[in-house]
């Protein structure tokens, strides 16, 4: 620890000051074809942050975050299509659906633990995926179109969409950074780190991993609805895919799994790697898997987790220093 | 009529299942793995039987003894090669690195041999069958059946009576104080591990002969293999085998009822076990007083 | 020549220093008690003797090889077993099957089923049932038995008495003679001070992971074994 927690504090702040005005006026200097990439990049972290919040701050490894991208897509297309709301407002709502969801679905699958909880989500999202394939209304395994936003300006579209993938990034830290320090944030990372001690100093482990779970799928769903309104059209193949899956476990896995940045560094080597290696198919995937198993192998707390322990440097550290024990 | 022989036919297509299942529970009892690269072993043994099976004397069915041979040693490496190496009290690493797994092996797949449905020919035999109680059933979905009954059978006796299976069962007991006793708990996972994998490989082999399926056919597998174990009741032995037939019987049934359906119904059914029982369906089937 | 000798040894459990710089010897055909109150390392210095903690500094030799760094299945394989606290039997087995796991060992010796139940003949008749089903003096002949079954020359008893009452406890420490008379030396770690000084030739005394006394327990004083064992210098 080589800040002190008050001028860290500060410093987080000042980061995020300048995060925030930095990404305030980005849309007037970029081309719109930037503009959609950032929308992407950013929303593919989001996706990460959201697994990666599950997996690392709450402890619970999740197959199935995908159902959540999905869903929100889903809740956004089919409501703004009925009833011709900007979906723009509707996200708030896609947010509170997800949730519902989730914590719906909660009670059932949390009595299966680790690889068992994981897959059953898992589940859970191939019944949601063959469900919307062969539901006529819901466009079936073709998919629905966005109908609202095809009359708006495109550009300003564009902007508000970069606005809040954007958001979502900055929340993706910021607002994690935030949460794991507070009250809430301590008693998720007691019930991950043990069970037995965190119910013995009176913490309620069931709901405080509710808590996370309706949490991380309600971000997810929000981020899934943002990411599918900038292309306008989903389809129940691409919105469930596992592969979402495949994208958040090697952002997460190889930036550091349980911290704020390690992500960050994940998303831009994904993004990089996409980039090399677009058109070689699945070469790139089994890259993917492949690096995944190498960092399980010598490195299972990512690059950012070699970062700090050579260089001692955590600017986003959430955790507190233990007290020394007896 | 024809209910009960769909019905039948899911009974048969059920023990196929109960295989698939047979190979994660067993690791899962033993090591408390869950080897989520399971399903695309399946599929890779089923590519190692499409390839060996030309060559089979006597009888293509026959196949399944070198493919599990082949597996049972896959079995062995990955488990001294990979697995041993992140046990822990924390299963995720093992986890994540087996999803890893599964994503090598399932691209790899794709890109050698191609993203196209492919079947292992038995020859007439698929065309084969009997009448029953006046129904008419295949001899290969009775024969495939016969073997995961002996499979399953087999396993239970030799981890019964052999000292290898006796090693097995203290080592999943407790791993430390076999050490005590001068047992290397890692070479028994790793012989666990072979096992596992040489079940699987088994299941999927006759999968193929059955049905067809492609390099991305391991999701479902291993999809339907953890839904096996959970409603057995993880890790019970005969109630994978219940499992198994209430997941083939609810597939064939929904089928009739709605072709496009594909797995869903099994995985809703598989649900509703869940809500109804966490401990699975051996829980719901045994009464309260003889549960410890 | 000593069968074991650690030297300044220090091992950890967890972050947690529990046993700091201690030495100590067995001789061949001995019985070694070590004792010392709840925490004071005890179970953590067998434990790193017989390999199952690692996470320890020092020398460990058995009988003239460095066993220090060795895995707990070797270690075992040379010949150093331990039965358990709590005597983690392998409830799913049966008692024969438990016995025939310690058999595995490949160790040759006096040490065979027939020989087992003739030390124990209460296990004879018990030896189809589940192990898990038996009283706690039952399955502690089952633990000592199954440690025995691998034929080594230092069997370590942590607390064996724990939990049991004063006539099986009995029982159970008559069986050592026979026990040493095979040529297998004993290491027992004892919350009961009287009972650890009557079954042993030598005794160590553990406080806060140190040795703080150690002699032929005839002829320490009560007093001083006290002392050492809670850590007060006036008597009690």
């Amino acid at each position: 620890m080589n800040t002190s927690g008050p001028s860290r504090t500060r410093h987080v702040a000042i980061a995020a000051a300048v995060c925030f005005v930095a990404l305030a006026v980005t849309p007037m200097f970029v081309s719109q074809g930037n503009l959609r990439l950032m929308i992407e990049i950013f929303t593919v972290f989001a996706f990460a942050q959201s697994w990666n919040f599950l997996a690392g701050y709450v402890g619970l490894m999740s197959f199935g975050q995908q159902l959540f991208i999905g869903l929100g897509a889903y809740f956004l297309f089919v409501t703004s299509n009925a009833y011709g709301i900007n979906p723009f407002w509707l996200l708030p709502l896609v947010f509170v659906l997800c949730g519902l969801f989730a914590a719906a679905v909660a009670p059932f699958v949390f009595r299966l633990r680790d690889a068992y909880f994981a897959i059953s989500i898992w589940v859970i999202a191939e019944i949601v995926r063959l469900y919307i394939s062969q539901k006529d209304s819901l466009g079936s395994v073709s998919g629905l179109p966005l109908m609202v936003t095809r009359d708006m300006d495109r550009t300003v579209v564009a902007v508000s969409n970069f606005y809040v993938a954007a958001g979502l990034a900055f929340l993706g830290v910021f607002g994690l950074y935030w949460l794991a320090r507070r009250r809430i944030g301590l008693a998720l990372a007691a019930v991950r780190d043990n069970e037995g001690t965190a119910a013995a100093v009176g913490i309620n482990v069931w709901w405080t991993r509710f808590f996370g779970f309706v949490l991380a799928g309600g971000f997810a769903g929000v981020a899934g609805a943002t990411y599918y309104m900038s292309v306008f059209h989903v389809e129940p193949g691409g919105a469930f895919d596992p592969n979402w899956m495949v994208v958040m476990l090697f952002i997460v896995i190889i930036g550091g799994v349980g911290t704020v940045e390690g992500p960050i560094i994940g998303t831009a080597i994904y993004f990089l790697l996409r980039a090399w290696l677009s058109g070689t198919g699945n070469l790139y995937l089994m890259l993917l898997g492949a690096a995944a198993v190498v960092t399980m192998l010598v490195a299972s707390k990512g690059l950012w987790g070699i970062v700090t322990k050579r260089y001692g440097f955590e600017p986003f550290a959430t955790r507190r220093p233990s007290p020394n024990k007896p | 009529m024809i209910w009960l022989e769909t019905i039948a036919n899911g009974i048969l297509l059920g023990g196929l299942y109960a295989l698939i299942g047979l190979g994660l529970g067993f690791a899962f009892g033993v090591m408390r793995v869950v080897n989520v690269a399971q399903g695309d072993f399946i599929v890779a043994a089923a590519f190692i039987g499409l390839y060996l099976y030309p060559w089979t004397p006597l009888h293509p069915i026959l196949v399944i003894v070198p493919v599990a041979l082949i597996a049972f040693g896959i079995g062995i490496l990955l488990q001294r090669v990979l697995i041993n190496r992140v046990l822990g009290h924390d299963q995720i690493p093992q986890i994540l690195l087996t999803f890893g797994l599964a994503i090598v092996l399932r691209n790899g797949m794709v890109s050698w041999f191609g993203a196209n449905s492919q079947s292992i020919n038995v020859g007439n035999m698929r065309f084969w069958g009997f009448d029953f109680l006046g129904m008419r059933l295949g001899v290969l979905p009775v024969l495939v059946l016969v073997i995961a009954i002996m499979l399953f059978a087999a396993l239970r006796f030799w981890l019964n009576t052999s000292r290898m299976g006796r090693i097995i069962r203290a080592t999943a007991d407790d791993h430390q104080v076999v050490q005590l006793l001068g047992v290397n708990y890692r070479n028994v996972y790793a012989i666990a591990m072979g096992i596992a994998l040489a079940l699987s490989a088994v299941a999927g082999v006759l999968l193929a002969m059955r049905g067809s399926f492609t390099p991305y056919s391991g999701a479902d597998r291993l999809l339907i293999a953890f839904e096996v174990v959970v409603i057995g009741g993880l890790g019970s032995f005969w109630g994978m085998f219940i499992g198994g037939i209430v997941l083939g019987v609810t597939q064939l049934v929904a089928l009739k009822l709605d072709p496009a359906g594909g797995l869903m119904y099994g995985h809703i059914v598989f649900f509703i076990i869940l809500i109804l029982s966490p401990k699975g369906l051996s829980s719901i089937l045994t009464i309260k007083a003889f549960r410890k | 020549m000593s069968l074991l000798k650690v030297d300044e040894l220090d091992v950890f459990y967890g972050d947690f220093h529990a046993v700091r710089g201690v030495s100590l010897k067995v001789d061949e055909a001995q019985t070694v008690a070590i004792i010392g109150a709840n925490g004071a390392g005890k179970s953590t210095l067998l434990q790193a003797i017989t390999g199952l903690n690692m996470q320890k500094r020092g020398a460990v030799t058995f009988d003239g090889k460095d066993i220090g760094r060795m895995r707990a299945d070797l270690i075992a394989r040379n010949g150093v077993t331990m039965v358990p606290e709590g005597r983690r039997l392998f409830g799913s087995l049966s008692v024969e099957d438990n016995l025939l796991v310690g058999g595995s060992s490949g160790r040759k010796g006096p040490w065979t089923l027939e020989a087992v139940y003739r030390l124990f003949p209460r296990l004879g008749e018990l030896r189809k049932m589940q192990s898990s089903t038996l009283s706690g003096g039952q399955q502690q002949m089952v633990a000592l038995g199954r440690a025995l079954m691998t034929n080594p020359r230092l069997l370590l008893c942590d607390e064996i008495s724990l939990g049991l009452a004063p006539k099986i406890i009995g029982d159970i420490y008559r069986c050592f003679d026979a026990i040493r008379e095979s040529g297998v030396s004993i290491v027992i770690i004892e919350q009961n001070v009287a009972q650890a000084c009557n079954a042993s030739q030598h005794v160590y005394c553990l406080l806060e992971g140190r040795i703080s006394l150690e002699g032929d327990p005839r002829k320490l004083a009560m007093d001083d074994i006290t002392a050492a064992y809670f850590g007060t210098e006036q008597h009690a």
